[in-house]
């Protein structure tokens, strides 16, 4: 009785335990903002903890092509970044089955998509000065021209860098997305790499007669 | 530190999000306005990219996961934060000083200086806008004054219905009677009929025809006659015209009480700006492969729109998920992204349209648009837009012609089934997180993580339909039974799948990648109906076993009436991860004929079979 009593209890205690410890996934290579360069394949590990996985995958955001399917440790997995892709942040999951059929996901991670060269001038469309009014919202378009003659949007890099010269006239994100505040003169200065532009805005009135 | 501390200290930064309640763009925007809700100080707008980490810290409270979750997003936060404030300070901004309108190209003795005679007239080509359109917004002022002093010299106009140029005349005398002519083609085809190469107007007047008598009248710049050319609607008279990329129209300037004082003026005429708009989910760069319409030189501007830039914090959509989402303005609905303010599309349009006055030194105003998928409905919606027919485009408008690909103009039976609710085996969960994990998250509404919880469309939502007019969500319904006033003619271009896009469905769900992963493991016990669906000649059957290009039914790309169909094509690049094979509408001209038919739609009158009013 005693014995019956102990393997009870033992057996409660191993129930409780496993059932604590929820299965999770973790991206832990590369890390977090990791910068790749377009045309490269990185090799992505996951790692599972709190339970056994079955079937595991890796889903990147389009255009990032989805990769093969494993289904025991190492959770390794290869990734090719396409050759023409826009160099910006671009997410990535791990999805997984345990061997209970739950479905779990890893937390998102961003590779930094960024071409290996730097770009010779940088440009924006529209030229400045941009004249606008008060809650106009626009995108300021950076390109890049490369050595080799290429040009690349550079609008949602990470590497090109917005900057309000008066946030209380315009606004700037991270993405290049403008809006105008209020009456006044100011720039956004964007800088890509060594590249500095600035880029002049006048926010006036709308003309009424 | 306890989770609660956490959640106050996480939600203290959020309160960066603290600006007007209910306009999205205040919040979407707000980090670099000056003052937080709790009077935090202003922060650089370079933090904006921190808010992925603020809202994956929410997700932790929103999951109920532990304190490793919270500590990785704060450090993420912090990292970010660093980052963003390592950048330094902006250097003061230049003192801005516009650029001087020309007022026009004569030299001085022109602008009045006393009297003269001369043999020939000094003729300046004007834009009229903004400074010379009338108070209604329709027109061009009457006001002999500012006829003769305001408005930018240009040497052209855009072929788009709308622009016109106002002429303006040095005369050698007031009350100087001046004979205007119209000779298309520079006058090197004096036979060819004038009609299609513009037409001549008083100023302020309507187009008469391609000759005129005007009289010079006094001014502060000295005896001034003023008339208008309103340019041919559309570029191509066809033959040569289809390959160029600009022709001219000669003006011949003739005195009656002058003898032999006459002058010759060049109007360029050239094509109008294209603009490219993505469809849902998508991107500017959806459009690369579509050449050679991207790359073709006889436009002088074509530019990709692109309304996915906005991140969109959610705190709940419908349906939900299980795992943070952080939207890209592009998974929301028409109403969002052709609202006042937030329209990315027509700020978009309205960039094109200065490139290109710039880039050309023609006026113009008026953009041909060629949209895919959602794109052309986001088009659609932003005709209801105020701002679209200001005064800017003479309150017609700012689309000349609309060309879609793919848009599911009576909604899609796919939309509909990805958000379907009830009966729990008709429901497609599996399949909706597969794609929300791809960063194509299906909402029928979504509510932002903002102080006033506003609640917004999802751009699935809005696509519901069944592909010939029934069962249409809320906002296809107004946009089929609205008219708007303001609507630009349109053509329709469909894509159908055939066998060979889906011969690999089969193999590519029990075999390959993600594909197996789904039908074997993540999705087996769901037997959700467009998994099942997902297997060759069985998924045609989401659209009853009507032809459509995977994505769209073909009656709702044409919009149950007429248009071009491109067998063999699927409708974008995202379907190949389900294991579609291509090509796609977007792909070049080589591998589907689309790019060279928009191309011939550009070239087409707007008038022709090819478009029609889709409201009327």
């Amino acid at each position: 009785m005693p014995l019956l009593s102990r393997a009870l209890i033992t057996f409660c205690f191993t129930a409780i335990l496993l059932r604590g410890e929820k299965p999770t996934l973790r991206i832990t290579s590369p890390p977090n903002w990791t910068v790749v360069h377009p045309g490269d394949t990185i090799t992505m590990t996951v790692e599972a903890s709190g339970g056994k996985f079955v079937a595991m995958v890796i889903m990147p955001a389009d255009p990032i092509p989805w990769g093969d399917m494993r289904t025991a440790p190492p959770y390794r997995f290869s990734v090719s970044i396409p050759r023409d892709i826009t160099p910006r942040l671009y997410g990535i999951v791990a999805d997984g089955v345990t061997e209970s059929q739950q479905r779990i996901y890893s937390e998102r991670i961003y590779i930094d998509v960024e071409r290996p060269d730097h770009p010779v001038s940088i440009s924006t469309e529209p030229e400045g000065p941009i004249v606008s009014h008060p809650q106009d919202l626009f995108i300021l378009d950076v390109i890049g021209k490369y050595p080799d003659g290429s040009s690349e949007d550079l609008t949602r890099s990470t590497q090109t860098k917005y900057v309000s010269g008066d946030s209380r006239i315009v606004t700037v994100t991270e993405t290049g997305v403008v809006k105008s505040i209020a009456l006044g003169n100011t720039g956004i200065t964007i800088r890509v790499g060594e590249k500095v532009m600035k880029v002049p805005i006048i926010v006036q009135e709308q003309i009424r007669e | 530190m306890d989770n609660t501390r956490k959640a106050q200290e996480l939600a203290g930064r959020c309160s960066y999000l603290g600006l007007p309640v209910g306009l999205l763009f205040a919040l979407l925007m707000g980090f670099p306005f000056p003052v937080g809700a709790q009077g935090n100080p202003p922060i650089s707008s370079a933090l904006q990219m921190c808010i992925v980490y603020e809202v994956e810290g929410l997700g932790c409270a929103l999951s109920g996961q532990g304190p490793a979750c919270w500590d990785r997003a704060l450090a993420q936060y912090d990292a970010c934060v660093i980052r963003a404030q390592t950048l330094p300070p902006a250097p003061p901004p230049p003192a801005v000083t516009p650029t001087p309108r020309p007022l026009n190209r004569c030299p001085p003795q022109f602008y009045g200086e006393g009297s003269r005679i001369a043999t020939n007239f000094c003729v300046v080509l004007i834009d009229p806008v903004p400074d010379l359109v009338n108070q209604a917004g329709t027109g061009v002022v009457t006001d002999k004054e500012r006829l003769a002093t305001a408005g930018i010299s240009v040497s052209g106009v855009a072929a788009d219905g709308a622009a016109r140029l106002v002429i303006r005349i040095y005369a050698n005398f007031e009350g100087e009677r001046l004979k205007l002519l119209l000779q298309p083609d520079g006058g090197k085809n004096p036979n060819s009929l004038p009609e299609p190469d513009g037409v001549l107007a008083t100023a302020g007047g309507t187009p008469s025809g391609y000759q005129l008598q005007v009289t010079a009248v006094n001014t502060s710049k000295g005896p001034v006659a003023s008339a208008m050319y309103f340019p041919p609607k559309d570029f191509s008279r066809g033959g040569d015209d289809d390959n160029a990329g600009s022709r001219s129209v000669s003006l011949q300037v003739t005195s009656l009480d002058t003898p032999s004082s006459s002058s010759n003026v060049n109007m360029t005429i050239v094509r109008p700006p294209v603009i490219l708009v993505h469809g849902l989910w998508g991107h500017r760069e959806d459009w690369n492969n579509f050449t050679p319409l991207n790359s073709d030189a006889r436009f002088p501007i074509v530019a990709k729109a692109d309304y996915s830039s906005l991140l969109v914090p959610v705190a709940n959509s419908d349906p939900s998920y299980d795992f943070p989402i952080i939207a890209e303005s592009s998974a929301l609905g028409f109403a969002l992204n052709a609202s006042p303010n937030v329209s990315l599309v027509l700020s978009d349009i309205d960039k094109a349209a200065k490139v290109f006055r710039k880039k050309t030194n023609a006026a113009g105003v008026q953009v041909d648009v060629v949209a895919h998928s959602m794109g052309g409905l986001v088009t659609r919606t932003l005709e209801y837009h105020p701002a679209y027919a200001d005064r800017s485009s003479f309150s017609v408008g700012e689309i000349h012609k609309l060309i879609t690909i793919g848009t599911p103009h009576l909604g899609s039976p796919l939309a509909t089934k990805l958000l379907q609710a009830d009966p729990p085996e008709a429901t497609n969960p599996c399949i909706r997180k597969v794609l929300a994990q791809k960063d194509s998250p299906a909402f029928r509404t979504v509510t932002l993580d903002d102080p006033g919880g506003s609640t917004l469309n999802g751009g699935v939502g809005d696509l519901q339909g069944d592909g010939t007019g029934a069962n249409l969500s809320q906002a296809l319904t107004f946009i089929k039974n609205t008219p708007n006033g303001h609507e630009a003619p349109t053509a329709l271009i469909s894509g159908t799948m055939t066998e060979k896009n889906t011969t690999g469905l089969t193999s590519y769900w029990k075999r390959q990648g993600v594909g197996l992963f789904l039908n074997d493991y993540a999705c087996r016990g769901s037997n959700e109906p467009l998994i099942r669906a997902l297997a060759a000649g069985n998924w045609s059957s989401v659209f009853g076993g009507a032809a459509s290009d995977a994505v769209v039914p073909y009656t709702s790309q044409v919009n149950s009436g007429l248009g071009r169909s491109f067998p063999g094509l699927i409708h974008s690049a995202g379907m190949k991860k389900l294991g579609f094979a291509g090509p796609t509408e977007l792909d070049s001209d080589a591998q589907t004929g689309i790019p060279s038919y928009v191309i011939q739609l550009l070239n087409a009158p707007s008038n022709s079979d090819a478009f029609r009013l889709l409201s009327h």
